[in-house]
């Protein structure tokens, strides 16, 4: 199967999912046997409308929520065997970032103790990418805002002073702030208006490339995942319907659904 | 045929602090007219200020809005209510809150007709039926619908129906799909163009998606801080931006070709005391 060969990455993989499926109660079928995998390093980006599945997905693979059937492997650890308390560690390796950048955080906490929340509630010390272990809490919380280019004075701030490209940047330090291996980056920008979008994309790569990120990166933004990825894979129905390197996107052998997609992105 | 002068368009905030600094610019009959720029430029509330729609405490100047014959700066909120949901129409953003929650959408397309018109009530539902059907919502079945029985695409067209029905000399449409996914947006402004050029209505596009700017527009204005500071024909705009934040405005849209390693950015960045310019950052 042309797909599979898709899936040989080159780099050891951090996540591989194996058929997985998720019927609603109710019956609708929301995700069908998808399978895939992100290598070290990596970006995979999905792409697909409304209602493609591809945020049910993510939930699952975040294993937030119960799929029916399939693997999930995380470092090669599978998940779906795993009991609740054994999961509960296995999960920290993920982190996640939503679209709403309002609703993850709690508004009658401050930045800095949302922001140190993972950290304390893992027991982790300072991040190794920050250098020194000896840093206090305030010191770790501050280099973590200087990460994504936010001035230390925001930490006693509550969410509802930040703008919503600003709360999206702590959110994003956050989710590196336990240095997981995979990020998965669930519609980041698309409440975010063109000018912040391009910022906060070109953190999420110099981010990626200094830290050696993984990241699963979800959009109905053909043109932000383009950017983002490395490979691309396009979901429609709760089917995956394509699958393809950067480069093959214009090829001839598409999807027909993703030339529809391309035509609306690719105005001339 | 200029539907629409404006001439030194200033709001400012309760305390006197100016938000628009004295805009100029004039809206041709039938055009598809862009007004671009980033959060908090003042393109939306300039566009709100048109027909007196502007939130409380903000105050409006203008030396001259003038629409039909009419001064929209000088004329009674009276005629101003006359005009509003006639010859001037509104889509927004939020599709949710185009519509009450509790009526069915003819209850509140009638509510409309009944506001404006004084026509029986069969010809009232014809009208909506009508205006339902134009934008691909079975008419019908539609009427009797209540705002959460429809998806957000279905729900943004049906706001567009509602826009339409009287027939509007001007749409205002402010970021109509901001909310909605690619496909859903794409039906969105491919029925408000084709509304465009079947009725000859123009249309004041308020937008940060430049894909559709550069498929719809006619012309363009761009806003930064409060002014406006190029506009002209679309097609001059962005195959020869005079302004280097218009040239890093439209080129921080991610390419599908020549994808490049970093996007530029305009504007300043949140670290203090250093602002990276997008020069240092495309390097």
């Amino acid at each position: 199967m042309p797909l599979q060969e898709m899936h040989d990455i080159g780099e050891p993989e951090v996540l591989r999912l194996t058929d997985v499926w998720k019927t609603y109660y109710g019956g609708h079928q929301a995700v069908k046997g998808i399978s895939l995998t992100i290598g070290q390093g990596e970006c995979l980006g999905l792409v697909g409308e409304s209602g493609s599945g591809k945020s049910t997905l993510a939930r699952c693979l975040l294993t937030l929520e119960r799929m029916d059937k399939g693997e999930i492997w995380l470092n090669n650890r599978p998940l779906h065997e795993l009991g609740t308390s054994e999961l509960r560690n296995a999960r920290r390796e993920m982190q996640v970032v939503f679209q709403n950048p309002s609703g993850s955080f709690n508004s009658k906490l401050t930045i800095k103790d949302s922001l140190l929340e993972p950290i304390r509630c893992q027991n982790k010390g300072c991040p190794s990418f920050l250098g020194d272990t000896n840093n206090t809490e305030e010191e770790i919380a501050a280099k973590l805002l200087e990460k994504v280019h936010l001035p230390a004075r925001y930490l006693n701030s509550y969410p509802s002073e930040l703008s919503g490209g600003q709360k999206q940047r702590v959110a994003i330090a956050r989710a590196i702030s336990v240095e997981p291996s995979l990020i998965v980056l669930d519609e980041p920008t698309a409440s975010l208006d063109v000018s912040i979008q391009a910022r906060v994309l070109n953190l999420l790569k110099d981010l990626q490339e200094e830290l050696g990120l993984s990241y699963l990166f979800i959009s109905h933004d053909l043109s932000a995942v383009n950017f983002m990825s490395e490979r691309l894979m396009v979901m429609q129905y709760g089917q995956m319907v394509d699958l393809c390197k950067r480069k093959e996107l214009f090829a001839p052998e598409r999807h027909p659904y993703t030339k529809q997609l391309l035509e609306l992105f690719d105005v001339k | 045929m200029e539907l629409l002068n404006v001439r030194d368009l200033k709001i400012f905030c309760p305390d006197n602090r100016p938000l628009v600094h004295g805009i100029d610019f004039s809206i041709r009959a039938g055009e598809w007219f862009a007004l671009i720029g980033e959060s908090g430029s003042g393109k939306s509330i300039s566009a709100f200020s048109l027909a007196g729609l502007l939130p409380n405490g903000l105050r409006r100047e203008a030396k001259e809005i003038q629409m039909l014959g009419q001064d929209l700066a000088s004329i009674s909120e009276g005629k101003l209510r006359d005009l509003r949901g006639t010859d001037i129409a509104y889509v927004f953003q939020d599709y949710q809150s185009a519509f009450t929650p509790y009526f069915t959408l003819g209850k509140q397309m009638d509510e409309v007709m009944q506001a404006h018109r004084h026509w029986t009530r069969e010809e009232r539902q014809k009208k909506s039926w009508d205006a339902l059907n134009e934008v691909g919502l079975e008419g019908a079945e539609a009427y009797g619908r209540y705002p959460f029985q429809l998806s957000g695409g279905q729900l943004q067209r049906a706001a567009l129906a509602l826009a339409m029905m009287m027939e509007p000399k001007l749409l205002i449409a402010d970021e109509p799909t901001t909310a909605l996914d690619a496909m859903s947006a794409a039906k969105v402004l491919d029925l408000m163009a084709r509304l465009k050029n079947e009725k000859g209505c123009a249309v004041l596009f308020i937008t940060h998606d430049l894909r559709c700017v550069r498929r719809y527009a006619d012309r363009i204005a761009i806003m930064q801080n409060g002014s406006i500071i190029e506009s002209g024909e679309k097609r001059k705009i962005f195959e020869n931006p005079q302004e280097i934040y218009t040239r890093n405005l439209l080129a921080s849209v991610p390419p599908l070709h020549n994808v490049p390693r970093r996007l530029p950015i305009v504007g300043e960045d949140f670290l203090e005391g250093g602002a990276l310019c997008a020069a240092t950052r495309n390097a």
